[in-house]
């Protein structure tokens, strides 16, 4: 992993087309804004983890085992 | 009365006011906005989350205090407007809003609880969204069946 030290103002370039700004720093979070071609599909790392796990849990589970779960949980 | 055919009960009548509406959609199945929770004595406590625009589509879904009685549900407020809440503080759950964990039952794996991006419906006009809770800590995949786990 390549670790960049920046400060707020202060601008990285990926691929020549990406930019990441940092606009703010505190304690427990840093305000980022981006610029991108609009091709580049852009995901907070959890909407991506809840995209995914969604899919799978719509995949879920036959109705038997539903009922199995729902037994198991009742106990 | 409109009547569905579902994914695991076959065919339910179901009263209109008893649809909830996601605005947004969920993450991956942003098109379907429109479910109903159907209840079914043998399935306590599990709920299914009936897509009405897709019939094969059904989430199972655990009320999040029977994962986590101390759970805490944070929201923003661009998250409470989009369904339609206006209280100045936090919403309760059970009070002012459901709030439920989408559960994974795959064959073969442990059942899962997605408590990182719970369902939360408004009770009072049944709008619902699925809150992305970044800063907390939880888990989309905390183990069901774990000794100590459930509380009732």
């Amino acid at each position: 992993m390549l670790i960049i030290r920046r400060k707020p103002g202060d601008r990285v370039l990926i691929a020549g087309n990406i930019e990441i700004e940092v606009l703010d720093a505190r304690q427990n979070y840093v305000k980022l804004g981006i610029q991108a071609p609009e091709s580049v599909v852009i995901v907070r790392q959890e909407a991506q983890v809840a995209r995914e796990s969604n899919i799978r849990a719509a995949r879920t589970a036959d109705s038997a085992d539903i009922l199995l779960l729902a037994a198991k949980l009742g106990r | 009365m409109p009547w569905l055919e579902t994914k695991h009960n076959g065919a339910v009548t179901y009263s209109e006011d008893s649809v909830l509406t996601f605005p947004s959609g969920l993450p991956g199945f942003d098109k379907c906005r429109q479910f109903l929770f159907l209840h079914k004595p043998v399935a306590e406590p599990l709920i299914f989350m009936q897509s009405l625009d897709d019939h094969g589509l059904c989430f199972i879904v655990l009320p999040i205090l029977v994962v986590d009685s101390n759970y805490v549900l944070q929201m923003t407020h661009e998250e409470m407007e989009e369904i339609g809440l206006q209280r100045a503080g936090q919403p309760q759950i059970g009070k002012d809003v459901f709030c439920g964990a989408l559960i994974c039952a795959g064959p073969g794996a442990a059942p899962t609880a997605n408590l990182l991006a719970p369902i939360v419906v408004n009770l009072s006009n049944r709008i619902g969204i699925q809150v992305i809770q970044s800063a907390s800590g939880y888990s989309h995949e905390e183990p069901l069946l774990r000794e100590g786990v459930l509380c009732s």
